[in-house]
């Protein structure tokens, strides 16, 4: 017990030792989390993967990086995820920087085309700018930035430095206004995951997908098999990791 | 689903007997394994706008699952579609 | 396998009327102020719709009962009905009173079958609001719709478990929603069944009754391809614990208001509304009690503090001391409730076209697109759709 007492002492006085030269706010006592307030979330469309991110979906409000590379299932991700946010009734955006949007897929995916707006900017920065006149004007749920490190865009001026000053300008509008920023990242591996890139700071969930399996209907081939992996996840557990069936039929079937 | 390029990107396909069997791409050789479905397309063949192309429906060793046209009228090779 | 359901109660506010009132003899008219909200099955057998005017209705059904209705009274039936479907289907999207459709994809493996699916949502219906509900399962909307409606079996429901296509060919070409101009031609046509409608080349239909027609002719091929717009219930939960079994109210409140203050500003931003508050609580001797209302609006903290106030006052007795109370808030949704929440998509919408307008202005319309359908049966799948630019 009189152990116990001076310990308290003696951290007291640390700590009073620490306000001094550091200032009040430099410590502060961990508050006890009482309550659990869960997240708003937007589903994925893939029960496994909102399983897996441990509050039944990806969280509103917030910047979600979807990285893979060729055949992994992201953009099916994308758009299922761009699927139930209007199944919700949110207003979606996808911003298609290469001009290469599959609307034919989209469709597939069960995106309703009728009411998707798609941004066709010049340029990445060009993309970073209409991203938050979109963002500051408002009315928008979701929006899906398709995609950033294309060694195209990589090779403009300071595209870099932009995207992080842009990042830190958006995260807060996306909080106060609930809308989710899903950035589609193409890299085959995290390793060679392009260096400088804001995105790993400010995303709060990240999640990365690599082809695992070809899947066969007889003969046929019919689609393919991904791993899903939480990178990052800071509404919930991360380094979970699922696998996922990209059906590809008329309309795509995620299971 | 993207990337999805109307009309698709020039590729130069080495193919056996029409067949392709791989393709260079983004700086790297796409070795096709296996065929996932293959269709022909003769459109507006009355008109000057005719479209006539043999689509290839393409598993690669990369791991790409994409869609590949030859163009019969002028012999080339297109890349239309990545599934992603 | 994507599969829609459609939930209809026929005559859904007259139904309420009637129970509240216990008539069952003479017709009844349902108004509001001086048009008709809602009608009994004998008054729309003599052609009176909702919508009319009293006068009309009075002329064609002249001995009906007149009564004047109450709207919240309905919302907050159909609302408990909502809250019951929700009980048996991820997705539920209302369309208006007494109308509804479900995800019904993969019932089977959970029911059994479709079949005892669409009866444990016919029971349900009957026990929350002791109505008979009418359903029709298909694979899009429109089919399941009209499979409802046209469902006469004692059964209540019917299961399309062919294509669409094929179920509906052989229906009259009444069942789809075209312009009374089309109808009429179609008749003169001698196109009676919507399978004969369905095999005319869209072009055609295009050509010779107008683009507006398109739509109704996709459904006829059963290609209604409408996602389900629902809104999937959310949750927000509280747990508190006293490691001393508390028995003062007062401090209690106050423990409850402070938990509730997070989700009371994050409902507040999201202009989220709360249709159930359930409370329930452990007593020290380990008895369980639970207290829940309904909302249906915007919560303030007032408000939230006056119900919580209501369910503590309610626990019998003052002296029973209480070592857990968990809170929850359940179907939290736009705030403008469900009747309005196709006008909340609408403001949304208004929203989001007025950014666009701006963003046009200021980058170039051609940078701002919406997806056009060109061609949808064009061979080449990149001349199905097109990117429109603002305003072109």
């Amino acid at each position: 017990m009189a152990q116990n007492e001076s310990r308290t002492e003696q951290l007291a006085q640390t700590i009073t030792a620490i306000e001094k030269r550091w200032g009040s706010r430099a410590i502060h006592k961990a508050r006890q989390p009482r309550l659990e307030v869960v997240p708003l979330t937007l589903s994925t469309g893939f029960q496994k993967v909102d399983q897996a991110l441990g509050i039944g979906g990806l969280p509103q409000g917030r910047i979600i990086e979807l990285i893979g590379s060729g055949t992994a299932g992201q953009v099916t991700l994308a758009a299922k995820t761009l699927c139930q946010a209007q199944r919700a009734g949110q207003q979606v955006v996808y911003v298609d920087v290469d001009h290469a949007v599959d609307l034919d897929s989209l469709d597939r995916c069960g995106v309703s085309l009728d009411s998707l707006v798609v941004l066709r900017p010049f340029s990445f920065v060009h993309a970073l700018e209409m991203t938050r006149d979109l963002l500051k004007e408002g009315g928008v749920g979701v929006i899906v930035l398709d995609r950033v490190h294309n060694p195209r865009l990589l090779a403009e001026n300071g595209a870099f430095r932009q995207f992080d000053r842009a990042l830190r300008e958006w995260t807060p509008i996306l909080s106060r206004s609930l809308c989710s920023l899903i950035v589609l990242t193409e890299t085959p591996s995290l390793s060679l995951y392009p260096r400088g890139s804001p995105l790993p700071h400010f995303a709060s969930v990240r999640l990365f997908l690599e082809w695992q399996s070809w899947l066969y209907r007889g003969h046929w081939l019919s689609g393919f098999s991904s791993r899903v992996t939480v990178a990052k996840n800071k509404t919930g557990p991360p380094r979970q990791s699922v696998l996922i069936n990209i059906i590809i039929t008329n309309h795509v079937r995620g299971e | 689903m993207t990337p999805f390029w109307s009309p698709g990107q020039r590729v130069e396909v080495q193919a056996k007997e029409e067949k392709p069997s791989s393709f260079p791409w983004e700086s790297r050789s796409h070795r096709i394994h296996e065929t996932s479905s293959h269709w022909r397309i003769h459109a507006d063949w009355w008109s000057q706008e005719e479209v006539w192309r043999d689509y290839w429906e393409v598993a690669t060793d990369t791991k790409l699952l994409c869609v590949l046209y030859h163009d019969l009228p002028n012999g080339e090779w297109y890349l239309e579609r990545i599934y992603e | 396998m994507h599969r829609v359901a459609y939930v209809w109660i026929p005559h859904f506010v007259a139904e309420i009327e009637r129970q509240r009132l216990g008539t069952q003899t003479r017709s009844l008219l349902v108004c509001d102020g001086t048009r008709v909200l809602g009608t009994c099955a004998q008054a729309s057998a003599l052609d009176v719709r909702e919508g009319d005017s009293l006068h009309q209705a009075l002329t064609r059904c002249p001995d009906a009962h007149v009564i004047q209705g109450n709207r919240s009274l309905y919302q907050e039936v159909w609302e408990q009905i909502l809250e019951a479907l929700g009980q048996h289907s991820p997705l539920v999207e209302e369309e208006t009173w007494g109308m509804a459709y479900l995800d019904a994809g993969g019932t089977s493996a959970l029911y059994g079958s479709e079949t005892s699916w669409c009866q444990a949502v016919r029971q349900e219906v009957q026990q929350s609001a002791r109505m008979q509900a009418q359903l029709g399962v298909a694979g899009s909307k429109f089919t399941a719709q009209v499979a409802a409606k046209s469902c006469t079996s004692s059964s209540g429901y019917q299961i399309v478990s062919q294509d669409d296509r094929s179920y509906l060919s052989s229906l009259p070409v009444d069942w789809l929603p075209l312009p009374v101009e089309t109808h009429r031609r179609l008749h003169l046509l001698g196109i009676r069944t919507i399978g004969r409608f369905a095999s005319l080349p869209a072009p055609a239909i295009a050509e010779q009754f107008g683009t507006q027609n398109l739509q109704a002719h996709r459904w006829a091929r059963g290609k209604d391809n409408r996602p389900l717009v629902g809104h999937s219930p959310r949750i927000w939960e509280a747990h508190l614990e006293f490691d001393v079994p508390e028995t003062r109210r007062e401090p209690l409140l106050a423990a409850l208001v402070a938990a509730s203050r997070q989700v009371l500003d994050d409902l507040k931003r999201g202009l989220l509304a709360v249709q159930r508050i359930c409370m329930r609580v452990r007593l020290f001797g380990g008895e369980t009690l639970e207290r829940s209302t309904w909302i249906g609006n915007m919560l303030g903290p007032r408000k939230l503090r006056t119900v919580l106030k209501s369910f503590l006052d309610s626990l019998k007795g003052d002296d029973l001391g209480i070592v857990e109370i968990w809170i929850r808030l359940t179907g939290l949704k736009a705030w403008e409730g469900r009747q309005l929440s196709l006008f909340a998509q609408q403001k949304s919408h208004l929203r989001l076209e007025e950014t666009l307008r701006k963003l046009a202005q200021k980058h170039s319309p051609g940078c701002v697109a919406r997806v056009c359908t060109a061609d949808p049966d064009a061979l080449l799948v990149g001349n199905q759709y097109r990117l429109a630019g603002y305003g072109q």
